[in-house]
């Protein structure tokens, strides 16, 4: 006995001194393998330089008509770039009130023009956010020894923020004709010259609305059960699509939304093999006679006014790739913007969402565009620029026939559709009381009885209950990421759940 | 009537009484300046009548930026003083009156520039053209106002040049910012002066060189004191003086190749560079019975026409003593044209054959005409040699020498 015990001591002794040895080896080794690691070889001469794009307007240059010298291809390519750096820098520097940069793309006699307008501005406590959308530039004379081109930079589109001491003054939109004499110096081509112009282009846009089809929205939020928040990712797989959409047609929906990442897709040069997944499943869709709702957007959250031309040309790429798709339904623009008015400020997304929409529209005035507002009271937000009035609902339901009544009288000649509803069946160790399986059915069946009754087109949340959910949906916290699981009518086995029966009316 | 109604009787009052506030801001400003159009650099203001109690900004953007002002206000009259930054710069300036976060008001004026010229920038280019009235160089003329405003469209510029003896006057008008004048090369090479006007204003001197075109065929001689192959003299090959099409000499440095064949189809290569026109060059006489055909190069754009020149051999036969054991070989003497001895420096190889091995060779060259080997006893161990001397293309042959 005595032995055992003493056995038992000294063998654990040993094995505390060997982890404690253990420890300090791998301490000791990882200090010597960090003091060991310098500097990558190969980044040693920074020969590699990584740029991003952050400042892309729409140009739209005039046929080459110009005096002088014949223009080619890559000088105009460089005019192109270091003109739109000059406009970028001016951006910044009327925002900030600082002129760091400005001398790579003015002139020395110009960039004066330019420190006399920041001096006074920084004096008056006034800054401006501002960009440009759109130019169209035309060379009018390039030098014969390649030096100095004029040209006229007709319809700038511009949009301003102006700010004193940090409060919004005014916010505009302005169309403005431009004339411009740029010099090449040492590499550069630096304006000297700008001067603006009386424009003849019309500074009001209209919105063209084509009448809104004849398709009364029952319809599905929708992401593959094993990819959530991420349907173009890594397991888009063309056999899934088809067979959910065979389960979604055949439980008597014929609409579905889906989700566009903004980063995702990579921002303002959109991956080609990312859009060639959304057109598959526009296919799939259209195949089995589904409609879509294409949510642009999920995931963003910037909206600075000079992030807006790479939001627009993300908007324009998808919008064009697909305007003539049958499957497309609408576009809807974001997905629940009104929860970033306190984080980012009611002014700013709005702002965004308005020229967001301009931008779709001016593409395709074919299909509906919406918003995906995530409380009902927002609803009636930019709804003389929308088509079709979406928004979410996660209250209470009792109050919901009423909340959507009222909302219908506000805006009665707009079609109007609940964009997201549903309930979690999640009841576990973090959520002890929640509701159940039973619950939800309860849920949905008096949900699909009021829209039966009030004639309400809906989209509901969600096809499945997923066993991942992304961090960036609902934050680390166990008891909604769990809750956020469970909102399916299909559980995480592929079996429909007691509310599967109603899922549509 | 319920609570409800309330709400929404007086939501609709306050809607209806925002929407008159609105066009009542907007009647009771009255814009009191006529003006349209300034001139740079005079002082702007904007005038308005409010017969109401609130003060509106004034929103103004320029070519160059955008900012908000605020005015003095003396009772009804608000006075809108343009800062310096937008009155002096030439162009469109929107304005708008701002109050609440609206505009109420919008109008636009035009800062024109001012008609004295404070400077005409100049920018001339390429610096210099080819002769040939083919080449041509463009000099472009900004001029601009005391505040650095370029000047209005269709504002006048006198363009004038001067070369050699003839001087022309051209006129010019500002378009786009700028007037422009392409100047075509003449026929002779030489210096444009160019200078404009505008206005008041006269601008500096500016330069444009017209530099040859590009040559054109020529000739090329040589020139020695005799024509003997005695691996010494010194042959000059010159060009004639390089011109171009229209008799201008080709710029000083222009590189020409000159290529010499000889009898054996080898080339050999020399590169002058002209001064005045002429290219010369310098090859030493060959040392054996030679000719050469030559021919000289400005690559690319001319070539002369080939010449020949022959040499003469000069030795016909030499001596060879052996001595010291067969080990110290002595050729010559080595006479030249006069029977004077060569001079030194002429090439005499000595070939060393041995039986089961590789020849060897020894090459060395004249002093005072003769030329002396020595095989050393470290290399050349005691034997027997065949052996073979050659010089200016001559050979003798000394079979089966004993060597000890």
């Amino acid at each position: 006995m005595v032995n055992l015990k003493k056995l038992t001591i000294r063998s654990l002794s040993i094995l505390l001194f060997m982890s404690l040895l253990g420890v300090l080896i791998f301490g000791v080794s990882s200090l010597f393998s960090f003091l060991n690691t310098g500097a990558d070889r190969s980044k040693m001469l920074r020969a590699e330089v990584f740029q991003t794009r952050q400042y892309i307007p729409n140009i739209t240059w005039a046929p080459m008509t110009n005096v002088g010298r014949k223009m080619d291809e890559q000088t105009l390519r460089n005019i192109e770039k270091n003109y739109m750096d000059a406009w970028y820098i001016k951006h910044i520097s009327y925002h900030t009130n600082t002129i760091k940069g400005i001398e790579d793309y003015y002139t020395d006699s110009a960039e004066k023009n330019l420190f006399e307008f920041i001096n006074f501005n920084k004096k008056e406590n006034i800054h401006i956010e501002e960009t440009t959308l759109e130019h169209h530039p035309k060379i009018n004379f390039f030098s014969e020894d390649g030096q100095l081109i004029s040209l006229t930079d007709y319809g700038v589109k511009e949009y301003k923020r102006v700010y004193k001491n940090d409060s919004l003054l005014i916010e505009k939109s302005e169309v403005s004709d431009y004339k411009a004499i740029l010099l090449l110096e040492d590499g550069f081509w630096r304006i000297r010259h700008l001067v603006k112009e009386p424009t003849q282009k019309n500074e009001e846009e209209t919105i063209v609305f084509e009448q809104y089809p004849n398709h009364k929205i029952k319809g599905i939020n929708y992401y593959p059960q094993n990819s959530a928040w991420d349907t173009f990712g890594d397991n888009f797989d063309k056999e899934t699509l088809a067979k959910d959409f065979e389960i979604i047609k055949n439980a008597n929906l014929n609409t579905i939304r889906v989700f566009i990442q903004y980063e995702d897709f990579g921002k303002a040069e959109l991956k080609p093999e990312k859009l060639k997944k959304l057109r598959e499943l526009l296919d799939i869709a259209e195949q089995k006679d589904l409609k879509v709702i294409v949510t642009l957007f999920d995931f963003y959250g910037d909206y600075s006014v000079l992030d807006w031309t790479l939001t627009t040309q993300h908007a324009q790429t998808i919008v064009q790739e697909f305007k003539e798709h049958n499957a497309i339904l609408a576009w809807d623009v974001k997905n629940e913007p009104d929860l970033d008015f306190t984080s980012r400020g009611k002014e700013k997304v709005i702002a965004w969402l308005h020229q967001t929409i301009s931008t779709i529209k001016r593409i395709d005035q074919k299909h509906a565009v919406t918003v995906g507002w995530a409380k009902i009271e927002n609803a009636t937000l930019l709804k003389d620029r929308l088509n079709l009035i979406t928004f979410h609902y996660y209250e209470d339901i009792a109050l919901f026939k009423e909340a959507y009544l009222k909302l219908k009288q506000e805006i009665p000649n707009k079609p109007i559709a609940l964009g997201e509803y549903g309930v979690s069946s999640y009841r576990g160790i973090w959520k002890p009381f929640g509701s159940s399986e039973s619950t939800q059915e309860e849920f949905h069946k008096t949900m699909q009885s009021i829209f039966t009754e009030n004639d309400v087109q809906f989209l509901s949340w969600t096809l499945y209950d997923y066993k991942n959910i992304p961090t960036a949906v609902v934050g680390k916290l166990p008891w909604r990421k769990n809750a956020q699981k469970k909102f399916g009518f299909i559980d995480s086995r592929g079996k429909p759940k007691k509310s599967f029966k109603y899922i549509s009316n | 009537m319920n609570i409800k109604s309330y709400i929404l009787i007086l939501f609709g009052l306050c809607y209806q009484l925002a929407i008159s506030q609105n066009t009542q801001d907007q009647k009771s400003l009255v814009l009191q300046t006529t003006d349209t159009v300034f001139v740079a650099g005079t002082f702007v203001s904007l005038n308005f009548t409010n017969s109401e109690n609130f003060t509106p900004s004034l929103y103004l953007t320029n070519s160059f930026g955008t900012t908000i002002i605020d005015p003095t206000r003396v009772q009804k009259y608000l006075f809108y003083t343009i800062p310096t930054n937008i009155a002096n710069k030439r162009g469109r300036v929107n304005w708008s009156l701002i109050h609440n976060k609206k505009v109420i008001q919008q109008g636009k004026v035009d800062i024109i520039s001012d008609d004295i010229v404070s400077k005409i920038e100049t920018y001339v280019g390429p610096p210099s053209v080819q002769a040939g009235g083919i080449d041509f160089a463009m000099s472009v003329m900004i001029p601009i106002d005391t505040l650095d405003n370029p000047v209005m469209d269709n504002s006048k510029v006198t363009f004038k040049k001067q070369f050699l003896a003839k001087e022309d006057t051209v006129q010019l008008v500002v378009k786009d910012l700028l007037s422009y004048e392409t100047i075509y090369s003449p026929l002779k090479t030489g210096r444009f002066l160019i200078s404009s006007k505008c206005n008041n204003k006269q601008s500096t001197e500016h330069t444009l060189n017209v530099w040859a075109s590009l040559p054109s065929n020529f000739t090329i001689t040589a020139e020695s004191n005799h024509n003997y192959a005695d691996g010494n003299q010194i042959c000059t090959l010159k060009t004639s003086v390089i011109k171009d099409a229209f008799g201008n000499l080709v710029t000083d440095g222009t590189a020409v190749s000159i290529i010499i064949e000889d009898k054996n189809g080898d080339i050999l290569s020399a590169n002058c560079n002209t001064i005045n026109g002429v290219g010369q060059t310098k090859f030493v006489h060959p040392d054996h019975e030679q000719q050469w055909k030559i021919k000289a190069f400005v690559y690319g754009m001319a070539e002369s026409t080939p010449i020949t020149l022959s040499f003469q051999q000069v030795i016909t036969d030499f001596d060879v003593v052996f001595s010291e054991n067969n080990r110290e070989i002595t050729v010559g003497p080595l006479r030249s044209f006069m029977e004077q001895m060569i001079p030194d420096g002429l090439r005499v190889e000595l070939e060393i054959g041995e039986e089961g091995a590789t020849h060897k060779y020894m090459i060395s060259t004249s002093n005072d005409g003769y030329v002396k080997f020595i095989l050393d006893p470290e290399n050349y161990k005691n034997q027997i040699y065949n052996f073979k001397i050659t010089t200016a293309e001559i050979s003798k042959i000394f079979k089966n020498k004993s060597v000890w």
